[in-house]
């Protein structure tokens, strides 16, 4: 095990794509900071805070996670490495586990280089988190949670489909259906009951709509409960949380990402072990 | 060419890829006619069915995306693209039957994507709103911009060094496509003024809003930049056929023709010159 890791974090650091993902993540954060900060100066009440910006980043996680996964475990199929590790007498448990650790590790590095630009961009331009800082940190800590439970998911795919071209598509495929699902959970939680149940001021008219039920509304009930569970479950809604600043509970967030690893990992190592490898 | 053709539509009557998608595609358009018939009855919406069969085109790049990196990626693992050199046949000749299929595959499962919402549609919202003439100008301009997007993926899975990578651009690529085109629409329209409010008595709820310049109001210079990147990207073409924007039925299948031809004549100048090891 210990040698297939040290092969593995090798290998990985010498992956081009693992640092041009860094970059665009860096890249990203820092153009969205600098972005929103060179708009709204000289407007007061436009400035964005450091929290509705920050997590931006996340985004760019959520996408290259699984490119970099596919650049790293598709050729394992195709050059024959992977019969070669089992050729060796590597355990396929092993040998699962450890490209489990690698994936992991590049999800981190690309987390943390998007971090690091929202730190030293923006509180700098934008000021500090205004939820506090064991929060702010609780936050952060679940946007690495979210890119190693994606890491996991990746890591499935790719370990269990055998050709490399079908794997890589369905590993970024899953990732864009993992956002869409989670977009669309998250408008449909966040549909206010009433629309217009306010009174409004313009230029000094008040004005007083007549409140009008929302039609989008999710009432309580089955499937609310059902659509928060996906919220809050899966690594699309709890990304949409955090990029929406409606992230409430991150060590709920943190313990399903952490439960949908062990989860991820115990399917991949049960099906790679039966694998036919031909 | 004749044979690869023949060889490349055979394929892909058999190819599990292209019955996928396109059962995809007949799939989503029950869905999005099922969601309109249940807002129509339960809210008093009006459905246009013309309208839903524009709704996919915004979907296509990614589709085309999926497709080509597969079906032509499994050709370069199984050694085909080789067998196919080998026994005679000019690299140009090969990159065009590719080009062929994949164009005719993304076409063919939005053709099956009308087909199935006029089948379901009309007898559910009844007869098209939409003036026809309209209609047919607006599909004829996807179907060009659907021809751009076969032409850029065939030219980045025929030109990558290999499959993982042919087909992590592909989607990326799709996705960028799609990013920035919704990047140029959000530009395009920012209101000159803004309606910024603040809450004034937290418990009546009372907000008071204000007019204010709106920042981000693009110059005259900087619409004309972003609608020009819009007409250019074949995800803008789609999303502005699709409804987001009037187009211009002159410029868009100008735009997509020329994309088409100048991406099938870099990646055949490309493939010409690639060592396929």
């Amino acid at each position: 095990m210990n040698k297939l890791l040290h092969a593995g974090f090798l290998r990985l650091l010498t992956r081009k794509s693992l640092w041009i993902s860094c970059a665009v993540t860096f890249l990203l954060e820092t153009v969205a900071i600098i972005e929103n900060y060179s708009y709204a100066k000289g407007h007061a009440e436009l400035m964005p805070s450091l929290d509705s910006i920050f997590f931006i980043f996340t985004l760019g996680v959520m996408f290259l996670v699984p490119v970099v996964a596919a650049f790293l475990l598709g050729p394992e199929y195709g050059d024959g490495a992977m019969r070669n590790k089992l050729a060796t007498g590597a355990r396929r448990r092993d040998v699962y586990l450890s490209n489990l650790c690698v994936s992991s590790l590049a999800a981190v590095m690309i987390c943390a280089s998007g971090a690091i630009a929202g730190i030293v961009f923006g509180v700098p331009l934008l000021g500090a988190f205004t939820v506090g800082a064991a929060k702010a940190a609780a936050m952060i800590a679940c946007a690495f949670f979210i890119a190693v439970s994606l890491a996991a998911i990746s890591t499935v795919i790719m370990m269990l489909i055998g050709n490399d071209a079908i794997s890589s598509v369905a590993v970024i495929v899953a990732a864009l259906l993992i956002f869409a699902v989670g977009f669309y959970v998250h408008n449909r939680l966040s549909a206010p009951e009433m629309t217009n149940a306010y009174v409004m001021v313009v230029n000094g008219e008040v004005l007083e709509p007549q409140p009008i039920p929302n039609r989008d509304y999710v009432a309580p009930g089955t499937l609310r409960t059902a659509l928060e569970f996906v919220d809050t479950a899966l690594p699309g809604g709890q990304l949409m949380k955090l990029v929406m600043e409606s992230a409430e509970h991150p060590a709920l967030m943190m313990a399903c990402s952490a439960a949908l690893f062990v989860l991820a990992a115990a399917i991949g190592t049960t099906l790679f072990k039966r694998k036919d490898l031909r | 060419m004749n044979k690869l053709l023949r060889a490349g539509f055979s394929r892909l009557g058999r190819s599990c890829v292209f019955w996928l998608l396109t059962s995809f595609s007949a799939a989503l358009a029950i869905f999005m006619c099922a969601v309109c018939f249940k807002n129509m009855n339960a809210h008093g919406d009006a459905v246009d069915a013309g309208q839903l069969m524009l709704n996919y085109s915004t979907l296509t790049g990614v589709v085309t995306a999926i497709f080509a990196s597969i079906y032509i990626g499994v050709d370069y693992s199984d050694g085909t693209v080789r067998n196919k050199i080998a026994s005679g046949h000019r690299r140009f000749d090969i990159y065009l039957s590719n080009l062929t299929v994949t164009t005719a595959a993304g076409l063919f499962s939005y053709v099956v994507f009308i087909i199935t919402v006029a089948a379901v549609g009309i007898p559910l919202f009844g007869s098209i709103i939409m003036p026809l003439p309209r209609l047919f100008a607006l599909l004829g301009c996807i179907f060009a911009a659907a021809s751009a997007y076969s032409g850029i993926f065939t030219f980045i899975t025929m030109s990558a060094s290999s499959r993982t990578v042919s087909a992590a651009l592909s989607l990326l690529c799709a996705l960028a496509l799609i990013m920035a085109a919704l990047t140029c629409l959000g530009v395009l329209e920012q209101e000159k003024e803004i309606l910024s409010g603040s809450v004034t008595d937290g418990e009546s709820g009372e907000v008071e809003f204000v007019y204010s310049p709106n920042p981000r109001y693009p110059t005259e210079s900087e619409r004309k930049l972003y609608k020009t990147l819009l007409d250019i990207n074949p995800a803008g073409q789609m999303l502005q056929l699709a409804g987001r924007a009037e187009p211009d039925f002159k410029l868009i299948p100008l735009c997509a023709l020329s994309e088409f031809v100048a991406f099938t004549a870099l990646g055949a100048f490309i493939f010409r010159r690639k060592d396929l090891r």
